[in-house]
Order: structure tokens, then C-alpha cells, then sequence
């Protein structure tokens, strides 16, 4: 729901990295805002089925921003060794039965799982360098 | 039949019984059913994107400490109960395999959940009981740690599923091949009610 404009240029639209790169450079300028927008279904809208768009004129509340004023590589970084799981939720926030809600926390607890092996025995390859 | 008693008698001074008390089978029943369901669903959970998965793993996680706690029990009524003693004619490697296979099955299914337990600790999730309760966490959340413990749940496992099969395997070679006791000591009692010691 973060959603902000990204104007990428030529050179980083290629890149596999290319939002990352364009974030580190952005914040060279100054912070970086997001607004936190929530979007309003109607009743007629399908909350289950994200393949199904709603129509672009739903009421939608600036539920607040997210300021971003440094950023720091991730490996070894405060956010390394951490997964964004969908099924972990503030009180207040619900899950639809979005059945890709849990697809997502089972392929992010697979790729979790095999990043804390790697990372595991990277502590023995570290000794041996 | 009278010599073998008789011998088993003098270098015991447990009472001799041919059978295990309906608490033991009971206990063993339950803890099979449970442990056998475990394996199958771990591994079908953690290969599986589907809808159930995140249901899967909290049932995972609730059957596991009940399988702890199942063998604590087991434990502290074993120590209880008069358990039958194996065939007198069996070889010493035969006996040796038989009581081993039997103390890594306990250790198997005190680690496994344990690891369980601790792996989520490592992972910063909490293990959840039946909805009821949730566990301390025994570790602090480490990814490196998190590698270690997880690769030796999913090791543990395997071994654990290794034991059962041998466990069933030679269950059925005293039941069939042999043809002795054993395998109806945790099964279907031949002894008369009046004799059998019922818990």
C-alpha cells in the first residue's frame, strides 16, 4: 500500500537492483516520503481476488507517512536476517482470505529458511578465507 | 516356558508380567498416531504454497509440544509400570538393537519438538498451543542460528521417521517371524482380564 511515483531513467530501468539504486540516489537530495493510502472497497468490489482491479475512483484516506532519511547497504544491514511476512499484522489490520496472502508468508518462510542456511554456513566459509 | 520365567525372575526383581498395562498403550498409541501424522504433514506443509499452509503450521507446532509432553509422561509412567522383558533366547546384538533403537526413539522425540521450539525462538516467532497459550521463547531471534536449528529439525526428522520404520520392521519380525510375545505385549493382550493388570 506504499505507493509513490517512480520515475526510473535508462540507465537503472535495466537493473536488477534498479529501485534500490534509484532510492540511494534520491535520498543524496533529501529524505524520501511515502503516503500511506488506504483505498476504500465498495461493496461491489472483490476484496479475495487481487487479479481483479477496482475501478480507479474509490474513495481512498491518507492514513500517513513514511519518511525516510538514510539508508544503509542490506547485507549485514538492520534489516538483514528479518522477512516481511503478510500474515504478521498490527491489531486493527485484518487479512481477506486473499488466498496469495498465504502463498506469500509460506514462500517467504521457504526463502527464509534457505537464506538462514546459507547464512549458517557462511560462518564456516568466513573461517576458512 | 517355566525355565525362561523362572530365569528372568532371579535377575529381576520386577514383577514379571507378558504384557504392557493399558496406560503404556495407550500412551504409545496416541504418541504413534500423532508423531506418524507429524512427519507427513511437516513435510507436505513445507513444500506446499497452499491455502492451508499457515493452518498446517500452527497444528504442527500445537501437536509437537503435545508430543513432548506425551513423552514426559511416557517417562515418569515407565518408570511406574512393570514392563514385559524381551525373549530370553535372543541374541545379545538382537537385544542390543532392540534397547537402542528404543532409547534414540525417546531422545528423537524429546529433540524434535524441542528443536521445533527453539528454531522458532531463533526465527522470532512465537509457538502458539492450540491457540491457548504461546511459549516462551528460548532464544533470541538469530538467522544464523535460525540455519542451524532448522537443517537439524528437518535432519532429526528424517532420522525419526528412519526408527519408525525400523521400530515397525522389527515389531512385525517378533510378530511374524518369530512368532513370540512381543509385538502382542503392545497390542492385543492373550492373557486372561483377571490377569492382566489393566492400568
Amino acid at each position: 500500500m506504499l505507493c509513490r511515483q517512480i520515475h526510473l531513467d535508462q540507465s537503472t530501468e535495466a537493473h536488477a537492483d534498479a529501485l534500490q539504486i534509484d532510492l540511494v540516489e534520491q535520498l543524496k537530495a533529501g529524505s524520501v516520503s511515502f503516503d500511506l493510502i488506504f483505498t476504500l472497497a465498495d461493496i461491489s468490489d472483490n476484496e479475495n481476488d487481487p487479479a481483479i482491479a477496482w475501478p480507479q475512483d474509490r474513495e481512498t484516506i491518507n492514513a500517513g507517512t513514511v519518511v525516510i532519511n538514510s539508508s544503509s547497504p542490506q547485507h549485514n544491514g538492520a534489516c538483514d536476517g528479518l522477512r516481511f511476512d503478510p500474515l504478521v499484522l498490527p491489531e486493527g489490520i485484518e487479512l481477506t482470505k486473499d488466498p496469495i496472502l498465504n502463498a506469500r508468508s509460506a514462500a517467504y518462510a521457504e526463502s527464509y529458511r534457505r537464506r538462514a542456511k546459507e547464512s549458517f554456513f557462511g560462518l564456516f566459509k568466513q573461517g576458512e578465507e | 516356558m517355566s525355565a525362561k520365567i523362572h530365569m528372568k525372575a532371579t535377575a529381576s526383581p520386577k514383577k514379571q508380567v507378558t504384557n504392557y498395562p493399558f496406560s503404556a498403550k495407550l500412551l504409545h498409541w496416541a504418541s504413534a498416531l500423532i508423531i506418524i501424522s507429524m512427519l507427513f504433514l511437516g513435510v507436505a506443509m513445507i513444500t506446499s504454497l497452499a491455502t492451508w499452509q499457515p493452518i498446517a503450521l500452527a497444528l504442527h507446532q500445537s501437536f509437537g509440544i503435545a508430543v513432548l509432553v506425551l513423552v514426559v509422561i511416557r517417562l515418569l509412567n515407565k518408570l511406574r509400570i512393570d514392563t514385559p522383558s524381551l525373549p530370553s533366547d535372543l541374541s545379545t546384538a538382537q537385544r542390543l538393537a532392540a534397547e537402542g533403537s528404543h532409547i534414540l526413539l525417546y531422545l528423537a522425540m524429546i529433540a524434535l519438538p524441542l528443536l521445533g521450539w527453539l528454531m522458532q525462538s531463533a526465527n522470532g516467532i512465537d509457538v502458539n498451543v492450540f491457540g491457548l497459550f504461546a511459549l516462551p521463547a528460548l532464544l533470541g531471534p538469530n538467522i544464523e542460528m535460525y540455519g542451524f536449528l532448522r537443517e537439524l529439525h528437518g535432519l532429526v526428522a528424517w532420522l525419526l521417521f528412519a526408527l519408525i520404520l525400523l521400530h515397525i520392521a522389527g515389531a512385525l519380525y517378533h510378530g511374524l517371524v518369530r512368532g513370540d510375545n512381543v509385538l502382542k505385549s503392545m497390542t492385543i493382550s492373550s492373557e486372561p482380564a483377571s490377569k492382566s493388570k489393566l492400568i
